[in-house]
């Protein structure tokens, strides 16, 4: 018994002394930790002032147009997003998690007010104009359908049928924070592919909205990427 | 009985050789074609059209052993021949009733969405076992032979019923779940599930499974031990074990899994032997016997004495000695007197049929007893 | 002789077998998905670690589950599912697709307090020092799905385990293991024998066996040292599962325990409660030197259509001590006559024979159409043993008593104390079982169906036993060794219808060969009412035919209702509620008359008549008329997102019919659950429980003195009848057992990311109460003035109370190195009237305690240091 005990012991400090040589592997690898992620799976839809933030506008219009229609196609429209998603995207520029050359200095001076009242606004503007999209190009297939074979879900499903952001029905499950996901309709080409890539490579994966994307994205190619693009800006 | 028992362990010993042989020839056979398989897999991520039905049948290996052996031998079953198909066509993809024009999407598909699902779900044995037997040709075939064909759910994910969901929330009947599971569980240690209490109550497999993380050991359960699975509902049986004396359950020596089979049984409640006696004997060997001597309540049931769970007495007595034998025990003279506190150790009379172990001092061997002199049992 | 030794080896011959064809095989080991078939190790843990795995469940994973929602889903009935821990993607392992993961949790615990306290360590074997809280390591092969795991434990070397499995998913497995299992029964056990342990008790210097006075038994009891009285189980077992040949699985499974200790026993060398400074009464301890030897092995083919089971479960059980010899020290005496001519002064016990146990079953299920499944399942079971009988007596020279002549109760211990006294030398007992099942299931539409099931069971006792002996053409037996027959005269245990002494002694001459033939019929329904909620009625008949008991017959019939709803507010409710009734045949109070020396030819009546066998009034429980009641809800509350209330309310009801015997039991209890798990950091639980029970009987005291009715051995005493001479009215009494049980706990764990906290409280209390009414004090068992005061109405209350609060501090150095600090405060109240007294004196008169009960205080710390080691 006394044998056992003592051996048990010896291992014991054994492994102590291993201690500190096990230490250092991991330290190493745990510094470069990324910036923390923005949780959005309890995120409740907002509710702000819009008038407010018209007054807050002015600045955005530069880019984003005066009615949220952009004046280039690398800016996304706001018109008539959901309220709760802009909220968030700002919330994200302002507090690191996604970052953009001009947004993120952008969002830094606002308050968590003006974010919320700025997102409203922008909800409560009229969407651009309806288009004419060709219903059976490759990205309306992969909107509405996926594509089983390359492992491409529909987009419709989180973005909603028509584009307009999702239609859940009641359920006492837990559920997705349907807000939080964007319109896609009548949506800048150019500004989709650059953030469907964006998801695709990681650039933009500081929320957990964004980590779900990022696995949707791996699945499209660059030509996939393209199509869809080109379905919704034209929608 | 030497001669049957050498008979029996010559016989033992030659079927189990053959067996064995038999195994060791069938998995040189699946290396074998493995081996042969290997190459056009790996090459690279090409759609999973282009899978032979050899393939197919190779990358669901059924989750419990031999039922996709059984599967692939069912007379009953659409014949499946070898023409290029879709990973889906040799599984038992289940057919979902809510949903019965959806088609299967893939598991590559269903995983874009559900990446954190998927990371824990591969690390649990259900779905670890899906992927290495699917090594070969992609894991496409994990998600829909239990949640059914995805595309409806892909394209509207909470329309109701659009998926076979086994959750609180989730409209597909808990027959049709249970059906999913039973497609490969069938039989052996679940051969009486149908017709069981827990299926008639309307309990589904994951109320004590979870094939989606590791939340335990083993098992795929829904909690972290299956102590705390069956305590779930069964608060008040567990908390028998907190008394004086019980089986060492809450030592975390024991499971109730080792006496109840919870997928059903043949015996109430939900034992895993012909009777209670013969799940008692199973650790109580001894009290098996037969003996020379009997006592009738004992051979006839355990639990006439025994409140097995859990007990305010000694040994898990029912009641306390003597009145536990004085419920029946009325004959002349010294079983049917009234005792008292005064025939306690501390009372004016201490009586040695009180103190102690009471009427066992002398009837010691209760449960039986194999002496020429020991049919009142004190032998 | 040969049948003996053949019955030894039949364990090792087995075994061998099985280990041939495993290891004839491949050479490959594993365990089985048939686990739920077979009994016990289902379960490898510890006090420690209750689950045997806890340290790898930390910590949970941040994530959750899933990036879309937050919190966990629940079970279909409402019950939230823990968060996964983080997963461990593992390490890779030389060149190939291995990869393992380890965990190693190894550290000092020390234990405080009253360390030997009973309860503490009634299935625990605590002891400071080193232990090892767990090592596991997983090796696999994503490719493959081929695997090895470990896991072990190690708290001391009676409590330990050590599991290994491999094989391949849905191929095969194998697994090995070892257990120590620890089982304390008594921490304050005081035996004044030499030989604790063996099968000799024999008594120190000074006790003369036969010959030492109640005070030099004291003084012996009093310096004696305290023990421990308990056991260890030490099982192995070796197991295999796999595909056999196409869709044919097999296993098979080996397991081997060892069980080696002591236990608390008796010893009686007759009264001492009616003969002052007289008798013998004895609380000895006997050895456990078992071994078992378990075989099981199965296979099966399960096809959609049908599904086939057969399996084969054998049982060798080895007592390798199977009798127990005491002396005792105290004297007897003749109660009448002299001189003293027996010199009786040791006891014997029998204990448990070798046994071997087969039982070979096969189920047989096929699928029918309208959702349906007919089951059929039919098995043989047989369980015997032939050891060696022991002599009816040890005892030497002459026992008995000699009045005067013709007067002479002698006997010779030498006609009796070789096997040459038995009418047979093994015991040759056997019981075969026959079992068949069959049941229908159909569900026709979801919203209806219907079962019907029929099972047989058979239970037959083949053994037979005349005691006779041959040597002196006498039957019967010697009653204690032969102590009985020295200090009563005649009471020896012997009928002889050849000398007027005896041939009036009602004894017992054969075995009784109890057994029962059961079947029962089962019908039942259910509805589907909307989706949610179903009810079900179900019906059984159980038809029970006992052998050699007081009913031919017995009838039970029961009614079952049974209402599940999904969505009562949102909760899941599960009610039932059934009611029994029972009834048999006429109740024969002595159908015993076969079995003892009243039905042998030459037995004359006493000349006061045979003494009734029992009050004909009374109804043994397991026979007797019962209606029955019993109902149960379990609700389940989804509380929020991140919480579950549940709660559980049950009752049973049921009454017996019999003027004597048992009269009711009913049982009321509750509890209530909170589980609240906010965050995968944070996890919080508390329960509260609460049940009461109550169990009624009556008796009735015989005129066993003049002061309670007529002396016993006067006119009358043939009456059975309740309310007659022999079994009066006025002594009739009635004693309940009241219990009450109060569980609560409360336990909190977060994770703050380096540390982590767990702290959790325990209570559990019983109470009991035994209390007792009486139509007059001739129903006492002591009717002086001092017994009749001390008698009150009841016993002094029964307690047991434990209070454990545990706290746990995790630090993580670093990803693979942590630090638990672990620490417990246990405080334990317990009392037995039973035990009432023995703390001071474990002797009184002519009797002898050994065990002093439960400690009636403790209060136990445990204090630990655990390294946890990602390997």
């Amino acid at each position: 018994m006394t044998y056992r005990t003592s051996l048990l012991l010896a291992c014991l400090l054994m492994s102590t002394a291993m201690l500190d040589v096990a230490a250092q592997q991991p330290a190493t690898r745990t510094s470069a930790a990324p910036a923390s992620v923005l949780d959005q799976r309890r995120m409740q839809p907002i509710s702000g002032d819009a008038q407010a933030g018209a007054g807050k506008a002015a600045v955005c219009a530069a880019c984003h147009g005066a009615q949220g229609v952009a004046i280039a196609p690398n800016f996304p429209n706001l018109a008539g997003q959901s309220a709760t998603y802009l909220y968030a995207q700002l919330k994200e520029f302002h507090d690191g998690q996604r970052t953009d050359p001009v947004m993120s200095g952008q969002a830094a001076a606002l308050s968590d007010a003006d974010m919320r009242n700025l997102a409203s606004y922008y909800a409560s503007l009229a969407p651009k104009p309806a288009g004419r999209a060709d219903g059976s190009s490759r990205g309306a297939q992969l909107y509405l359908a996926g594509d089983p074979a390359q492992g491409i879900p529909p987009c419709q499903g989180c973005h909603g049928p028509a584009g307009l952001g999702p239609q859940p029905y009641p359920s006492s499950a837990p559920q997705p924070p349907w807000a939080t996901f964007p319109h896609l309709r009548g949506q800048s080409g150019l500004y989709l592919t650059k953030e469907l890539s964006d998801f695709k490579r990681g650039a933009r994966a500081g929320s957990s909205n964004a980590k779900v994307m990022h696995g949707i994205a791996s699945t499209l190619s660059d030509d996939d990427m393209q199509a869809l693009s080109a379905y919704l800006s034209s929608w | 009985m030497r001669a049957i028992s050498l008979f029996l362990a010559i016989l033992l010993c030659m079927a189990l050789s053959i067996g064995g042989m038999l195994l060791a020839s069938r998995s040189a056979q699946a290396q074998q074609a493995a081996a042969s398989s290997a190459s056009p897999a790996d090459a690279g991520h090409s759609p999973s059209s282009g899978l032979s039905q050899s393939d197919i049948a190779k990358m669901l290996p059924a989750t419990d052993m031999g039922a996709n052996a059984a599967r692939q031998n069912n007379p009953h079953l659409p014949p499946v021949d070898d023409t290029a198909a879709t990973p889906f066509d040799a599984a038992s993809i289940p057919p979902n009733p809510l949903a019965p024009n959806a088609d299967a999407v893939g598991a590559k598909t269903c995983v874009a969405c559900h990446a954190q699902e998927n990371m824990q779900a591969s690390h649990s044995l259900h779905v670890a076992s899906f992927r290495a037997g699917a090594a070969n040709s992609g894991p496409q075939a994990a998600c829909e032979s239990c949640h059914g064909p995805g595309s409806e759910h892909a394209r509207n994910p909470t329309a109701p019923g659009s998926i076979i969901a086994f959750t609180h929330d989730a409209k597909t009947p808990p027959q049709v779940q249970a059906g999913v599971c039973l497609s490969c569980h069938a039989g052996g240690a679940r051969q009486h599930w149908v017709g069981s209490i827990h299926q008639n109550r309307g309990l589904s497999c994951t109320d004590c499974h979870n094939p989606m993380a590791r939340l335990s050991p083993e098992g795929v359960l829904a909690k972290s031990s299956i102590n705390e699975v069956c305590a779930t509902c069964h608060q008040d049986i567990r908390a028998k074990f907190n008394r004086r004396s019980h089986m060492p359950l809450p030592e975390g020596q024991m499971a109730c899994t080792d006496c109840h089979n919870p997928h059903g049984s043949i015996t109430k409640p939900l034992l895993k032997t012909d009777t209670v006696n013969e799940t008692c004997y199973t650790c109580h060997a001894e009290k098996r016997g037969p003996f020379l001597f009997e006592h009738a309540p004992v051979r006839a049931n355990c639990l006439n004495c025994h409140d097995v769970h859990g007990s305010n007495q000694q040994a898990l007595l029912v009641a306390p000695v003597p009145m536990l034998c004085q419920q029946c025990h009325t004959m002349t003279l010294h079983p049917n007197d009234l005792q008292t506190a005064a025939g306690l150790g501390t009372g004016p009379h201490p009586d040695e049929r009180l103190i102690g172990r009471g009427c066992l001092t002398c009837h010691s061997n209760i449960h039986g007893s194999n002496n020429p002199s020991g049919p009142k049992f004190h032998k | 002789m040969l049948a003996l030794k053949g019955n030894r080896t039949t364990p090792k011959a087995l075994a061998l077998g099985l280990l041939c064809g495993i290891f004839g095989t491949q050479g490959v080991l594993a365990s089985d998905t048939s686990g739920t078939m077979r009994v016990g190790d289902m379960q490898f843990g510890n006090a420690l670690d209750l689950r045997g795995w806890t340290p790898m469940l930390q910590p949970a994973d941040p994530d959750g589950m899933s990036y879309l929602h937050a919190g966990m889903l629940r079970t279909p009935t409402g019950a939230l599912y823990p968060y996964p821990p983080m997963v461990d993607p593992g390490k890779p392992l030389g060149q190939g697709d291995w990869t393992y993961t380890g965990m190693l949790e190894l550290g000092y615990l020390h234990v405080g307090g009253d360390r030997n306290a009973e309860y503490f360590r009634q299935y625990a074997d605590w002891r400071s020092g080193a232990v090892l809280g767990l090592l596991a390591l997983n090796v696999d092969n994503r490719k493959t799905g081929e695997y090895v795991e470990f896991r072990g434990s190690h708290l001391s070397g009676d409590d330990q385990f050590y599991r290994l499995r491999g094989g391949r998913y849905g191929s095969y497995r194998i697994e090995a293991f070892y257990r120590d299992m620890p089982h304390t029964v008594s921490t304050s056990a005081y035996p004044i024998w030499n030989g604790i342990g063996s099968t000799d008790l024999t008594l120190p210097a000074p006790l003369v066996a036969g010959a030492s006075t109640p005070a030099q038994v004291a003084a012996a009891s009093a310096a004696a040292p305290r023990r421990n009285v308990g056991l260890t189980r030490t099982r192995e077992g070796l197991s295999y599962e796999g595909v056999l040949y196409r869709n044919w699985i097999g296993s098979a499974s080996i397991t081997n325990e060892k069980r080696t200790g002591t236990r608390l026993w008796g010893g009686s060398m007759f009264f001492n409660y009616p003969f002052p400074d007289n008798g013998g009464i004895l609380e000895t301890v006997r050895p456990i030197d078992f071994r078992t030897t378990d075989i099981n092995l199965s296979v099966r083919n399960v096809g959609k259509i049908w599904h086939f089971l057969a399996t084969y479960n054998g049982s060798f059980f080895r007592d390798h001590k199977n009798h127990l010899n005491f002396e005792s020290p105290f004297a007897l005496s003749n109660l009448a006559g002299v001189p003293q001519v027996a010199d009786i002064k040791d006891g014997q016990f029998s204990l448990e024979p070798d046994n071997d146990y087969h039982n070979v079953r096969l189920d047989l299920s096929r699928e029918l159409k309208w959702n349906g499944q007919f089951t059929v399942a039919g098995a043989w079971g047989t369980m015997r043993q032939n050891d060696a009988l022991l002599p009816p007596t040890t005892c030497t020279g002459t026992g008995g008593i000699f009045i005067a002549p013709p007067a002479d109760y002698t006997f010779q211990c030498a006609n009796w104390n070789t096997t040459a006294a038995l009418s047979q030398k093994s015991a040759n007992a056997r019981i075969d079982t026959g079992l068949f099942d069959a049941r229908i299931t159909f569900h026709p539409t979801p919203a209806f169906g219907w079962h019907a099931g029929l099972r047989w069971y058979r239970e037959d006792n083949k053994t037979r036993y005349l005691a006779y002996n041959p040597l002196t053409g006498q039957y019967g037996y010697i009653s204690e060794n032969g102590s009985q027959g020295s200090v009563v005269p005649g009471e020896t245990g012997i009928f002889d219808p050849t000398n007027p002494l005896y041939r009036s002694a009602n004894v017992t001459v054969r075995n009784v060969p109890f057994g029962y033939t059961d079947a029962i019929l089962e019908l039942g329904t259910d509805w589907q009412l909307g989706r949610k909620t179903s009810l079900g009625v179900t019906y059984t008949f159980d038809h029970n035919l006992p052998k050699y008991r007081e009913r031919k017959r017995v009838d039970d019939q029961r009614i079952k209702f049974d209402w599940v709803s999904r969505d009562v507010i949102g909760a899941t409710v599960r009610l039932s509620w059934e009611f029994a009734k029972r009834d048999g045949d006429k109740y024969n109070y002595d159908p015993y008359v076969q079995f003892f020396s009243e039905s042998l030819p030459g037995f004359v009546d006493p000349a006061t008549g045979l003494p009734a066998h029992t009050v004909a009034d009374m109804r043994k429980y397991d026979l007797s008329n019962r209606t029955e009641s019993k109902a149960r809800a379990i609700v389940t509350y989804p509380w929020g997102d991140s919480a579950t209330l549940s709660a559980t309310f049950y009752g049973n009801r049921d009454r017996y019919d019999a003027l004597i015997g048992r009269q009711n039991t009913q049982t009321t209890g509750s509890t209530v659950q909170w589980d609240w798990q906010p965050t995968p950091a944070t996890t919080m639980n508390a329960y509260l429980g609460a049940e009461s029970s109550r169990m009624g009987i009556s008796n009735v005291n015989d005129a066993d003195g003049p002061d309670n009715g007529k002396a016993l051995g006067t006119i009358g005493q043939t009456d059975p009848n309740l309310g007659g001479p022999l079994y009066p009215y006025a002594n009739q009494w009635w004693e309940f057992d009241r219990e009450r049980n109060r569980n609560a706990g409360l336990s909190f764990s977060h994770d703050f990311g380096r540390a982590r906290a767990d702290i959790s409280y325990n209570y559990t209390g019983s109470l009991g109460h035994v209390g007792y009414t009486y139509a007059t004090i001739g129903a006492l068992a002591y009717r002086d003035a001092a017994g009749v005061a001390a008698a009150g109405a009841g016993f002094p209350d029964n307690k047991y109370r434990t209070n454990t609060l545990d706290l746990g501090l995790s630090f993580r150095v670093n990803r693979n190195v942590g630090v638990r600090l672990y620490g417990r405060y246990e405080t334990g109240a317990f009392s037995d009237w039973h035990y009432a007294g023995l703390d001071n004196t474990l002797s009184y008169d002519h009797r002898l305690y050994t065990d002093k009960g439960g400690q009636l205080h403790y209060n136990v710390s445990l204090v630990g240091v655990m390294l946890n080691l990602k390997l």
